[in-house]
């Protein structure tokens, strides 16, 4: 069930009415808790097992660390959490993928064994909501978070429908206490649920849906294509994917909303970030905190600890051999957990270069704003230069994010480096330009107002009049065009 | 007197609102406005120089040359050294599924080019939905005012025995009458026809309205179920709706005004029937007494089919429809090899 389908808004008109007219909160938990269980077994029932393995597996984890007083037994618990959970992710997500890679491998040796390769579809949001339970075991077993005991609370933190599929990974911390006192949502809710929800199906159906049309058919066979055409394919599907998902985001914190619940912020105008750090600090800002909490960091430290033995002079020397390391293996991962593909592990490291060449190099030990404090004109021309070099090797990179394998990627290598014109560059110049304008004031919006919420600063009659265009033209636009499953529904 | 300006306020904004959604829609050409506006002879035609964008199959973006057709823009007069080739069809020769450049028309040009040492031009008349009685009138009254030495007539079994015909009460009516041909512009009186002359500059401005107009036309195709519900569709059978023949069964005799369109055509020998669908052999023999030369394409995207490249299959959607672009090269090949070895020009 996309969210930009209408039965999605038929299914949550019911379970929201519904929702409303239950009094007790254990009531409504177990009314969300069915409801998210529907909402992720209309795609596929056989699923729901997985989940509920995931969601046992961490609820009694969790409650036996509890008890445990012993290192070794806490150890030995939360092994088992990141085995079964990383178990059932590695199977579906990578078995084929290494399978075909060791393959590959033996084959270029003259080796040739039996194919392994299984017929292995990918659960829905697998990546996602393993996460989000592997935070909560860990987090438990650092003592930052006291387990809950109650089975329905925590199946709703795992299984909440307008995050159980792609993200924002939310945090026990945050998502339980909410659960815990879940009242009946007021007004304030609904607006801002309402106001969250137009905005993101602007964003998704509009900007994202409508750039896929082209990105999809010249990815789809870019050998059709001349260079302007390819390089407007790969401008916009950095618009597309980033309308896509900060579209789903504002969806989701917003369907949560409507239920009385807040979900962390997951975007936060990335496209207007002057360094990669800042970049990572704004886009997918829940996987971002979630790997530098629980890889960047203890990977840092574990560095750390072995380069002090070295006796190095001083710690800008341990930190400029441990913070590369740390951040390519980290970025590699991340990478890694995109997709199970080249591809996306060098996606991953082109990242994890950029951020080590920036850190080393260009900011050394300066801090890295989120805002810009343009003081003169240096100061201005540094940013316009900052925002442009970080966004054209972002786009760069999201080359190898969206081609199907490197034979793709070196084809438009070989269209950008021989340049053949096309009779249709001034339509494409125009077409990537609306989109990118569009997506730009939507941003500077968020900006210079400081909330996601931008349209209630307007007077409430005008914020009505303009949202209610807005959902009459996507509902127009659904209506003709079949609704786009959201891009990171693969990972 | 509060709910007034507060009602004035919403109002405006909304306006304003679909209004700034409509220039987006427009310049991002996520919607075109109505490409066509209604031509008191012609019924709709494409207005020169609008922007057409496309999703069907492919991918189409371009727009219809100053003379009101697709492609470039050659005008009615041929000069002496140029050879001139008139594509009328339905969808499929209109070609609105790829890019402009990879359009079937353009590789038969290139080829005959290379063949025949001549400037050769292929005119795209090409109209979705158009059937034989459609092409026979476009032609008369439009295409053929454009000096030529071919006009290729693109059909399918469809085409000559039309199960379905574009809205007459915009088109002109093309009948028999004592077995000769009427062309009836009796549609300048339909309410249809005066509807759309008063909605036209608003429609073919506005992307919003066309897409109101799309979503009129899914919910009386009765495809809205399907878009409301997804899935649970299937759970709400339309009503009255039962086991039905397996098949459709066609009348395979031919209709008298394909018939009579066929013999008119036969008499001018620049006219050449294309047959791109197989036809059932005795509507095959009706066809052939006409006594107009045939190319029959359909054996050759038959044989395309056997040989593991379907013509019809889109490997980005996964689905088939109209010539994909590894057909479009091959059919354009096909026909200049054709009209080469008989001569035709």
């Amino acid at each position: 069930m996309l969210f930009n389908s209408f039965i999605f808004f038929l299914f949550l008109a019911v379970v929201w009415s519904l929702f409303r007219l239950l009094r007790g909160r254990h009531g409504r938990v177990l009314w969300l808790l069915l409801a998210s269980y529907a909402f992720y077994a209309y795609w596929d029932w056989r699923f729901l097992s997985l989940l509920a393995i995931s969601t046992l597996t961490d609820y009694s984890v969790a409650l036996r660390l509890e008890k445990a007083e012993q290192r070794g037994a806490r150890r030995r618990l939360v092994l088992l959490s990141c085995l079964v959970n990383l178990g059932i992710l590695g199977f579906f997500k990578y078995f084929n993928f290494f399978v075909d890679s060791a393959q590959a491998l033996l084959g270029s040796l003259g080796l040739h064994p039996a194919s392994w390769h299984l017929q292995l579809v990918l659960p829905l949001g697998i990546s996602f909501y393993t996460f989000k339970t592997l935070s909560y075991t860990i987090d438990v077993y650092r003592r930052k978070l006291k387990p809950t005991h109650s089975l329905s609370d925590y199946a709703l933190f795992v299984a909440f429908f307008p995050n159980l599929v792609a993200g924002p990974i939310e945090r026990a911390g945050r998502l339980l206490p909410q659960i815990a006192a879940l009242g009946a949502p007021t007004r304030r809710h609904l607006r801002e649920g309402l106001t969250l929800i137009t905005l993101g199906l602007f964003k998704k159906v509009l900007i994202g849906d409508a750039a896929a049309r082209i990105v999809n058919n010249i990815f789809g066979q870019p050998e059709l294509y001349r260079s302007p055409e390819l390089l407007a394919a790969l401008i916009l599907f950095s618009i597309q994917i980033y309308a896509d998902f900060a579209g789903y985001s504002n969806i989701a914190s917003g369907v949560a909303r409507l239920f009385g619940v807040e979900l962390m912020k997951n975007f936060e105008q990335p496209y207007l970030s002057r360094s990669f750090s800042e970049f990572w600090r704004r886009w997918h800002i829940s996987l971002s905190t979630w790997i530098w909490d629980y890889i960047f960091n203890p990977l840092m430290s574990a560095i750390l600890r072995r380069v002090a033995r070295w006796k190095l002079t001083d710690v800008k020397q341990e930190m400029r051999i441990a913070y590369p390391l740390a951040t390519m293996v980290t970025m590699l991962l991340c990478g890694l957990w995109h997709g199970a593909g080249v591809t996306f592990l060098i996606w991953g490291g082109l990242h994890g270069l950029f951020l080590s060449v920036e850190r080393l190099v260009i900011y050394r030990s300066r801090s890295i704003p989120t805002r810009p404090r343009i003081r003169n004109a240096r100061g201005l021309w540094r940013c316009i230069a900052g925002w442009m070099s970080t966004q054209a090797l972002v786009t760069f990179a999201w080359l190898f994010f969206r081609a199907k394998d490197l034979g793709q990627v070196g084809y438009f290598f070989r269209q950008m480096f021989h340049w053949q014109g096309s009779d249709l560059t001034g339509r494409f110049v125009a077409i990537v330009l609306s989109f990118g304008l569009m997506v730009l004031a939507l941003d500077l919006l968020e900006y210079f107002t400081r909330s996601e919420l931008y349209l209630m600063k307007l007077r409430p009659a005008v914020a009505v009049g303009v949202g209610l265009a807005a959902l009459v033209v996507v509902g127009l636009y659904l209506a003709t065009n079949k609704p786009l499953p959201f891009v990171y529904f693969q990972f | 007197m509060r709910l007034l300006k507060k009602s004035i306020a919403f109002g405006l904004a909304f306006v304003a609102a679909l209004a700034g959604i409509d220039v987006y829609l427009q310049l991002a050409e996520i919607q075109t406005p109505m490409e066509t506006r209604i031509d008191a002879q012609l019924g709709p035609t494409y207005i020169p120089g609008k922007p057409i964008t496309r999703f069907n199959e492919g991918f189409f973006i371009g727009s219809a040359n100053a003379f009101g057709y697709m492609g470039p823009a050659v005008p009615p007069r041929r000069r002496d050294e140029e050879r001139r080739i008139l594509l009328l069809g339905d969808s499929f020769v209109l070609g609105h599924t790829v890019l402009p450049r990879q359009y079937f028309g353009r590789v038969l040009e290139e080829r005959l080019r290379r063949q025949l040492g001549k400037d050769v031009q292929a005119l795209n008349f090409g109209k979705a939905d158009f059937n034989l009685g459609n092409m026979y009138q476009y032609f008369e009254d439009f295409a053929s005012t454009f000096d030529h030495d071919l006009a290729l007539f693109f059909v399918g079994e469809d085409d000559l025995v039309p199960s379905s015909q574009v809205v007459s009460s915009l088109y002109p009516r093309v009948r028999v009458e004592d077995g000769r041909i009427v062309i009836d512009q009796d549609f300048r009186t339909s309410r249809t026809y005066r509807f759309y002359r008063v909605i036209e500059p608003v429609f073919t401005r506005s992307a919003v309205l066309r897409l109101v107009f799309n979503t009129y036309k899914v919910i009386n195709s009765g495809s809205w179920k399907m878009i409301l519900l997804d899935k649970l569709a299937a759970q709400f059978p339309a009503a009255g709706a039962g086991p039905g023949p397996s098949s459709l069964s066609l009348p395979h005799a031919l209709p008298e005004l394909s018939r009579v369109v066929l013999r008119e055509l036969s008499k001018d020998r620049r006219n050449i029937l294309v047959l791109q669908t197989p036809l059932e052999a005795g509507l095959r023999r009706e066809v052939e007494a006409a006594g107009m030369p045939i190319i029959d394409l359909s054996a050759y995207l038959e044989h395309l089919r056997n040989e593991g490249h379907n013509p019809y299959y889109w490997p980005v959607t996964g689905m088939e429809g109209h010539w994909n672009h590894a057909a479009q090269p091959l059919i354009g090949g096909f026909l200049a090899d054709r009209i080469a070895q008989l001569g035709l020009l």
